[in-house]
This record gives C-alpha cells, structure tokens and sequence, in this order.
C-alpha cells in the first residue's frame, strides 16, 4: 500500500442507510442489513452500528458483519441481562479504485442463550466517502 | 472528520502514562495548551487478573472523557487489554492534567497505560489532508495455546498516519470458557488492546462468528524519516483446546501531512 498524498479534501457524498431487523430469540443466524455502495474511484470512511429497539430479556451474543465472510467487529454480550439493550458499532474504511460502484452487504450475526419471540433491532450505515486520488 | 479541516496538525502522541501502587492506580496524561488529543488510551496488564476498569476525566469542572470495563472469567489465564477512543481538547493557554483512573478487583501487578493518537492544535504545523488508499486485510490462523503471538505485520511510510482496527474471532464453535486478547503495538508502545472472555452465550455452542476481541488504532508516522512498523498479536486460553483456529480482520486507512 503507497501512502498517496492529498492536497485538498473534497466531500464527494454523504452516506446514510438503515434497516430494521428481527432476531428469533432462541436461535442464532446472520440477517442482513443495508447494502453500502461505494461510488468508482472514492473512499469511504464511515461507520456501522446497531442499535436494539426491544429489551433483551435472555443473554445474546451480537457481531458485526460486513460482505459475508468478513468480521467487522465483534463484541459479546452475555448473561440473562433482562431489559437490557445491546448494542455496538464499529468504523469502516473502504477503498474503491475500479472505475465502477462496488456494493458491500452487512449483517448482523447473533447467538441467544434462550428465550422464544422477536428481538428487534436496527442496523445504520453512514459515512463520507472522499474523492480518490487528489492531487 | 470535520475536526481535521478545522485544526492544525502539531504532534503525535504516544505517551506512557506511569501507573505505580497497588489498586486502585491513577496516572496523569498531560494535554498540551492549545491541543485536542485524538486517539486510545490503552491498558494491558497480564493474567491473573479478575475484573477491571478505566476511565480519564479531570476534576475540575469534573469531565469523563470516557472508559471502560472488562470482566475476565479467565483470570489465571488470559491477559486482559481494554482501550477507549476519546478526544480531549485543551483550548485553554495552560497545559490540562487529565488522571487515567484504573482498578481491579485483586491488586496484580502493574498494569501497563499508554495514550497513542494525534495532537491537533490551533497554531502552527501543518494542515492533515485525507490520504487516500485503503487496505482491508483478512486473516486466518490457527493459535497456539494460551502464547501471544503476531499474526500480521505492517509498515507505516513515512509522512503518514494510520488509522484503523483490528479484530479476530473464532472460525468455529467451541465448547467450555475461554477468551481472546488482541493487541497493536509498535516499538515499545502500545496502541490498542481488548479481550474478550465468557463461559456462556457466544463461546459454548453459541454462533462462532458472535465471540472475539478487538481494538482500534491511530498511529502517528508523519514525521518520521523512515517506516514505522507495527505489528497485530492475539492470544487465546481455551478450557476444550490446545490451539484455535481464528479468523480476523484488518482494516484501516492512510493519512498524509500534506
């Protein structure tokens, strides 16, 4: 990787995409979330986070997912922590030097201890992506 | 980001911040006048340790700048790291003290703090300008035993900064306790640490991809004449197994000192 020096920093777009998701308590699985489509020749610098808009009434495990086979993050939450909300987040970094739009899927992946019924949650993208190679 | 267009790039900071006693330890982190400190604070201590906490603020007006906690179910066995990410402005014409504030539940040995970001100031140096390659790098291992052990590399040019995160995970299901520590250093210094450890959801017959450790980074090369190397460790105790196969995850990006 060259480190490639910028002069100026022009914004090219602003990023913002959100899901609502449903988590079986009980069980474990990915669900997946907002795509995220990096324009050609831009850098994305943003973040994706969920939040949960139901408590948590059995212990759970969450992670963060980005394409599928890649770990974005990983956080754990355990214990038969009733009315507690989980959440997390992590940064995204994403280069696109193609002369075409990549689109990226996230998810979320989860583990219940117990339980039956719905958790709910959301799973927000946002970021700025930069124009690629200023000079 | 916009933090960056407003300020004035003026030095990294890689900071030890010397801890001495026993539980509870406090240390101070010292902010230049005319500064605003952008990075980790970070903490190691090794195992044999229980639970623990950290956080910086100052006492007058009393301000938490942030924190965090770790409860370590493997506390003979895994070496625990917390980090937090803050940003601590100091616009005043006097240095500010900020304590790193640190404790456990067992008075262990010395616990190793160190503060690693960027300085950015309202005078002087030069404007930080956005860089403009990004890398992603997956990675797959297979860990030995309860030994830290680098699993990646990486050599930051001169004239740039890093900034990122990194996390590593179990590739499949694993029955009993355990943990996972992952750290980022370079040189002597410490950028980033966590662990991650259970005995319940997640770890025994929970979905794999759910149970790992991370810790992100900002580390400062841009005054530097030659590359700076910096290199990604993990350590993993299983109460079921001898070695561990993990997947993990690099992704981070280039600043440039336009």
């Amino acid at each position: 990787m060259t480190p490639l020096i910028a002069k100026s920093m022009l914004v090219n777009s602003v990023i913002y995409s959100s899901s609502s998701l449903n988590l079986t308590q009980g069980n474990s699985g990915v669900v997946n979330g907002p795509q995220l489509t990096v324009p050609s020749n831009t850098v994305f610098i943003g973040q994706m986070f969920f939040y949960s808009t139901t408590s948590l009434s059995y212990g759970l495990a969450l992670s963060l997912e980005f394409n599928d086979s890649v770990y974005a993050v990983f956080q754990k939450h355990g214990g038969f922590a009733v009315g507690f909300r989980p959440g997390l987040m992590c940064p995204l970094y994403m280069s696109n030097n193609t002369g075409f739009g990549v689109v990226y899927q996230t998810s979320v992946g989860y583990s219940f201890a117990g339980g039956s019924g719905t958790y709910s949650g959301t799973l927000v993208v946002s970021g700025v992506t930069f124009l690629n190679r200023l000079s | 980001m916009t933090l960056f267009n407003l300020f004035q790039y003026k030095q990294p900071l890689y900071t030890a911040v010397t801890m001495t006693g026993s539980s509870p330890w406090s240390g101070t982190l010292t902010i230049p006048a005319n500064s605003i400190f952008v990075g980790n604070i970070s903490m190691t201590a090794p195992a044999g340790t229980y639970s623990w906490r950290i956080r910086a603020y100052r006492n007058s007006p009393f301000t938490v700048y942030g924190g965090a906690e770790n409860v370590n179910y493997n506390s003979g066995n895994l070496d625990i790291g917390l980090s937090f990410e803050v940003t601590i402005p100091n616009l005043t014409s006097s240095d500010l003290a900020v304590t790193v504030y640190l404790i456990n539940n067992s008075s262990a040995s010395t616990p190793t703090v160190y503060a690693c970001g960027l300085l950015l100031g309202r005078d002087g140096g030069k404007v930080i300008s956005v860089g403009s390659d990004v890398s992603s790098t997956q990675i797959s291992t297979s860990l030995a035993h309860n030994t830290l052990t680098t699993v990646s590399t990486y050599s930051i040019p001169a004239g740039s900064i890093l900034v990122g995160r990194f996390h590593m995970a179990l590739a499949a299901s694993n029955g009993g306790y355990g943990g996972l520590h992952a750290r980022v250093v370079t040189g002597s210094q410490l950028a980033g640490a966590g662990t991650s450890s259970g005995n319940n959801v997640g770890f025994v017959g929970g979905a794999p991809r759910t149970y790992g450790a991370s810790t992100s980074y900002i580390i400062d090369n841009s005054a530097g004449a030659s590359p700076l190397s910096v290199s990604y460790s993990v350590k993993q105790y299983s109460s079921t197994s001898s070695s561990l196969s993990l997947i993990g995850y690099r992704s981070q990006f280039l600043w440039g000192v336009g």
